[in-house]
Order: structure tokens, then C-alpha cells, then sequence
């Protein structure tokens, strides 16, 4: 190949650029302002990406597939410099890089994202931000304040990144996720970073962990189709245990909303059977394979429809307003024939997606100290929360003894190639590095 | 040179660059998109000219077509652990010129395959690499490289000025020289001429 690279065409550079992985199309656009504009100009798709942020650390998760992820964690070291340690699919320690940069986590943060993401061809699946503080309070009284601080923390850091990367619409993302301590006010200025025209939801996920299982067994949630933003928002609550009390969420989320509420079951099951033959109204056949029953249901809000639908994916219930039927209509007509189950339904919905949901209860044991989305609020340690906790560490042992016996995950005739600044070197003894950089200064 | 019927036993005949011309299966032929668009339907009078690639690279491009032809349908690139042992003779047995001539060959003729498996075999010599890795690999010069270049063209820059000044003094020297006896000369005669001039005002 040697010397002969120039020798291909443009088509031929992109066709190979758009086989290579995130840092080496970095890499490549590094070496000449030729190959720096191949790889500017050819499409990338990234499905996923993370940023958890707390106090100064920063948590960069980018998904580039099902369980191929680089992790970037960053925290200020002594003298006030930042310690980066990166890993590629893996979370463990030992996998890890250690480095010392000179400035700050926000600064690093910024380079990173803006550096890898912030690009006209590259767009990004779903753009999940998690801050903590928001409307996570141990008193109802520190609400108000905590909801400022954390309006305040998010305006600063968009403004850091604009200004950093010398754009207003940083990224191109079709899907704005943030974790449930966030709120409306949050949402919008994180949304400013995004091209407007690529963004097409924002949600909100928070999730209920289970002391039995460890992949989702619900999902309660909201939809506006046409809310004060401009574009669809939503929120989402992924329960891993199916409890009597979540029908009363789901109302109370019917009746809240100025769109509509979901309740999707992951398996037509005994719950599920016994909320489906509990209602006692005729069942419609309204496609092929889809049944439904309609009934009204009065509450403090005005009364709500309720739609029970099965089909052979599963079952589901949506609950609307009679004021907000419309939308929901509007809403029905465009999505008549999707599957109602979304990410729940193995079937329908894209595996990457399908595969992410179902691992989310993991980032509670896997990343303890960034696993915000935990609707019981990870500041607030308690019995019931530390015993949830070692419930999920002994399904997840145990799913990983059954994946070994089977053979799954042995890694046998396969080698996964370490992309470039995420080799496996192990963990360095940074703390001579730290204190030689501590005395130059 | 042939008819378009779609059987396997047809042969086409194919003019490389040096204008020499070897016959190809129509089946091989037909994975070729460019081809198909421009000749399956109308067919070829004579040979068919694809004259921008070398005889070599031809053959080559065709031999995987010939090997290909009886594989099932092409369903995107297969992991280098899944191409057969003659794929991997195939790709291995040639030098770096051939398989860039092959990849350029292959894309204008449009064979979706061959592209696809070459580009593949690129990507993983980048992936995984930093740039300077990547440098050396698409043998782009480094900046110490370029230094060391540009000194070297600045001391050759510098040698040269040196001979062209040098050159440039020889020169006046020589047109002193050459100017000298025709200065004289013109002086001799303008003197002689005053001399005449001078007797015959004289006389």
C-alpha cells in the first residue's frame, strides 16, 4: 500500500474511510488536510452517546455498537489537573489508561466531544446528558435551589462548549436523552447545542431497578407529540418489576400530560393477562394481528380513555385524556403500523437499541458513581437501594457464568483490535507522574 | 466482436492499455456494472476497450471475477476469517502496485465485490493506528521528514545560487573580453578616419 494512497480516488478513500472506526477516521484526519476533508465528507453514524457530569468529573460514553463502547472518565488531580482514564468495552480498572492532562475536566470535555462529534457528516443517534442535583432532593424544601444550581451548571457548561468549539449548534443528534432529575427549563438549553433540524425528540428516562430481575419488565411513559419545543418530547420509566402501584404512575402520567401516557409490557404474562381480562368491554380486531378494548375511566383531571392493545409482540395500554384525543389521533394516523411495544419488542425495534434497554439495570453495579438515571436517587443511599444493588451484582454473576458455560462470551477465535489511544496497557502508577508535574509548576 | 446472449460460453474481448486484447467470460463480464450498462444490452463490435488499465491488472480484475461467478450472491464483506483460501492467495500473491492498480480497475469497472473486499483490506491496515502509525502506512512525510526535505532543499537552493553567481561573474569577465577588441577597433578606425580626414584637409 505503501506511497499508493494518494494513487486511489476520492470514492475509494471514502469507501475505505467509512469502514474504519471513530478514532481511526481521527487519526486519519489527522495525517494531511487532504485526508482530513475524505474524512470530514463521509457520513459516520454514531448510535450512542453518554455524558454524565458531576461536580467537575466528566463521564464520556460513545457507543459505537452492542457492547463496543469507548468510556472516557475524567476527574481533577492534585495541582488541578485533570486525570483521563480511558477504556474500550470494558469497565474494569485493570483495562484501564491512566493519563494527566494539563487543564481542566471541562476543558478536556469539550476537546473530546467538540474534537470527535462536532462534525457536519457525523450524526449521533441518542445524545444522553445526565447532570446530578435538578429535582433530586433528600428535603422537597432544597427544590427550588437545587433546580437553579443545576439550571445555572448546565448554562455555563453550554456556553463553555459553544464558545469552545465556535459554533452555537454543536452537535447533530436525532435524539436528546437526559435522566429524570432533569426538567423542561434544563432540556431547553441543553437543546440549544444540537442542530435543530437533525433533532427530532427529546426524552427523559429514569429507571427502577428490581430485588429479582435485571432486564426490563415495563416501561411507563409520556408522549407529546407536539410540545413547547418544537419537536416531540417524552418521558420514559423503565421498570424491571411490574408493581400494582406503577398502574397508578402510569394514571397519574395519563393524567398529567398534555399528551398521552403508555404502559408497555415486555411479555403478555400473568400481570398482564389479568390487567387485560380485567377489562370487561368487547374486543376489536383493528389489523390483522392487533386486538383491542376501550373503556373511559374517570379521575380528578376529567376522564381518561383507556386503550388496551395486544398484538403478537406483546401488550400494551395507552391512556388519554378525552381534551388530548386529538393528538393522540394525529399521533395514531403517522404511527398506525409500528409496533407499540418500542424498544421493549426484540422483534421491531433495532437491535442496538433493543440491546441497550435491556442492559441499562446493569449501569447501576456497573457504574455505581454514574448511575443518575436510577429514578430511587443514587444520593441517597439506603438499605432497601445497597440490597438492590447486591440482588442485581448476583443476577449479573450469574448471567456471566451462564454466558461462559455457554460458550458466549469465551472470546474464542475472536480479538477485539484496541483502537487507537485505548490500548491495553493496563493501569499506570500515575501518582509519580502527578507529583513530577505538581513540582514543574 | 459478440452478441449479447446471456450464455456463460460467450467471450468478450478486452483491449488493455498496451492495446493487446485477451477474451473474458460474458458471466465474469456481467459482474461488472459498468460494463453491464454500457455493452449487455447493445453488445460490443470489437474489442472492448479498457484501455486506461494494463494488461495485468485486467487479468487480474477478471481472474476474480472467472473464480467468483459460481459464489452465491454477494452479501456485503465477509470478516478476513471468512474469505476462502484462494481469496486470500488471491490478494496475498500481489505487490502493492497491483492491488492499487487492481482496486482502481475494479472500481471503474464496478464490481461491487472486489471493491468492497479490497477497501476492506485497507481499513484494517488503518484501523487501530495513530497517526504517525498511519503516516508511515499511506507513507505520507512527517514533519521532521519535511524539515530535513526542505534543509536539503535549501542547501541545494543555496549551491545553486553559488554556481549561477559564478557562472554570472565568468560571464561579465568574458563579455570585457569580447567587448574590448571591438572598442579598440572602433577607436583605431575612428582615428584612422580623423587622420584622413586630416590630410585631405590638408591637401
Amino acid at each position: 500500500m505503501a506511497a499508493n494512497w494518494s494513487d486511489l480516488s476520492t470514492e475509494l478513500k471514502q469507501n475505505v474511510v467509512g469502514r474504519l472506526d471513530l478514532m481511526s477516521r481521527h487519526s486519519l484526519r489527522s495525517t494531511c488536510r487532504l485526508n482530513r476533508f475524505v474524512v470530514d465528507f463521509t457520513e459516520f453514524f454514531v448510535p450512542r452517546v453518554r455524558v454524565s457530569v458531576k461536580d467537575s468529573e466528566f463521564l464520556i460514553m460513545i457507543h459505537t455498537g452492542i457492547d463496543k463502547f469507548l468510556r472516557i472518565e475524567m476527574r481533577i488531580g492534585s495541582g488541578g489537573k485533570t486525570i483521563i482514564r480511558k477504556l474500550q468495552n470494558s469497565y474494569h480498572a485493570k483495562d484501564a489508561i491512566e493519563k494527566v492532562l494539563p487543564s481542566t475536566p471541562r476543558y478536556h470535555a469539550a476537546q473530546i466531544l467538540c474534537g470527535l462529534l462536532s462534525r457536519e457528516k457525523t450524526l449521533i443517534g441518542v445524545m444522553e446528558w445526565e447532570f446530578e442535583g435538578g429535582i433530586d432532593v433528600k428535603n422537597q424544601a432544597d427544590e427550588q435551589t437545587s433546580i437553579q444550581a443545576t439550571i445555572a451548571k448546565i448554562v455555563s457548561l453550554v456556553n463553555f462548549f459553544q464558545k469552545f468549539s465556535g459554533k452555537s449548534q454543536i452537535f447533530r443528534a436525532n435524539k436528546l436523552m437526559t435522566s429524570w432529575n432533569l426538567n423542561l427549563d434544563m432540556e431547553a438549553c441543553l437543546k440549544q447545542m444540537f442542530v435543530q433540524e437533525d433533532l427530532r425528540k427529546i426524552e427523559r428516562v429514569g429507571l427502577m431497578t428490581s430485588t429479582t430481575s435485571l432486564t426490563p419488565a415495563a416501561s411507563c411513559d409520556s408522549y407529546v407529540p407536539l410540545s413547547g419545543m418544537g419537536i416531540p418530547c417524552g418521558t420514559n420509566s423503565v421498570l424491571h418489576e411490574y408493581d400494582p402501584m406503577h398502574w397508578n404512575m402510569f394514571m397519574l402520567v395519563s393524567c398529567q400530560t398534555p399528551g398521552f401516557g403508555v404502559l408497555r409490557f415486555a411479555q403478555f404474562n400473568d400481570t398482564a393477562k389479568e390487567l387485560w381480562n380485567s377489562v370487561k368491554e368487547p374486543i376489536e380486531k383493528i389489523s390483522d394481528k392487533k386486538y383491542r378494548k376501550v373503556c373511559l375511566v374517570g379521575t380528578f383531571n376529567g376522564r381518561i380513555l383507556m386503550m388496551h392493545e395486544r398484538s403478537p409482540c406483546g401488550y400494551w395500554v395507552y391512556g388519554i385524556l378525552e381534551k388530548n384525543q386529538r393528538v393522540f389521533e394525529d399521533y395514531r394516523r403517522l404511527n398506525f403500523n409500528s409496533c407499540g411495544l418500542g424498544w421493549l419488542c426484540k422483534k421491531c425495534t433495532d437491535p442496538f437499541e433493543y440491546n441497550y434497554y435491556q442492559n441499562l439495570g446493569r449501569r447501576v453495579f456497573l457504574e455505581p458513581k454514574w448511575s443518575g438515571i436510577w429514578q430511587s436517587g443514587v444520593n441517597h443511599e439506603t438499605k432497601a437501594l445497597s440490597d438492590k444493588k447486591n440482588v442485581a451484582w448476583k443476577c449479573y454473576k450469574e448471567d456471566e457464568k451462564m454466558k461462559k458455560d455457554s460458550g458466549e462470551n469465551s472470546g474464542e477465535g475472536t480479538m477485539v483490535q484496541k483502537m487507537w489511544g485505548f490500548g491495553n496497557q493496563g493501569v499506570e502508577d500515575i501518582s509519580q507522574r502527578m507529583a513530577e508535574s505538581v513540582k514543574i509548576n | 466482436m459478440t452478441s449479447p446472449a446471456s450464455s456463460s460460453e460467450v467471450k468478450y474481448l478486452i483491449e488493455s492499455s498496451e492495446g493487446n486484447t485477451f477474451d473474458v467470460s460474458g458471466a465474469a463480464l456481467r459482474q461488472s456494472n459498468t460494463f453491464n450498462a454500457m455493452f449487455l444490452n447493445i453488445g460490443a463490435d470489437g474489442p472492448i476497450p479498457f484501455t486506461d488499465y494494463n494488461e495485468a491488472t485486467l487479468k487480474k480484475v477478471f481472474e476474480y471475477c472467472e473464480h467468483s461467478v459460481n459464489e452465491e450472491n454477494y452479501s456485503g464483506p465477509k470478516h478476513q476469517d471468512d474469505l476462502s483460501k484462494w481469496d486470500l492467495n488471491f490478494f496475498n500473491e500481489m505487490d502493492q502496485k497491483m492491488f492499487i492498480d487492481v482496486i482502481n480497475a475494479s472500481n471503474f469497472l464496478d464490481i461491487e465485490r472486489l471493491t468492497s473486499y479490497c477497501c476492506e483490506r485497507i481499513a484494517r491496515m488503518l484501523r487501530g493506528k495513530n497517526t504517525q502509525e498511519m503516516i508511515k502506512v499511506i507513507t505520507l512525510p512527517t514533519a521532521e521528514e519535511l524539515e530535513a526535505k526542505q534543509k536539503v532543499e535549501e542547501k541545494k537552493a543555496a549551491a545553486a545560487k553559488k554556481v549561477a553567481e559564478k557562472a554570472a561573474e565568468t560571464a561579465e569577465k568574458t563579455e570585457t573580453l569580447e567587448e574590448l577588441p571591438v572598442q579598440q577597433l572602433v577607436q583605431t578606425t575612428r582615428n584612422k578616419l580623423t587622420r584622413k580626414y586630416l590630410s585631405f584637409s590638408n591637401e
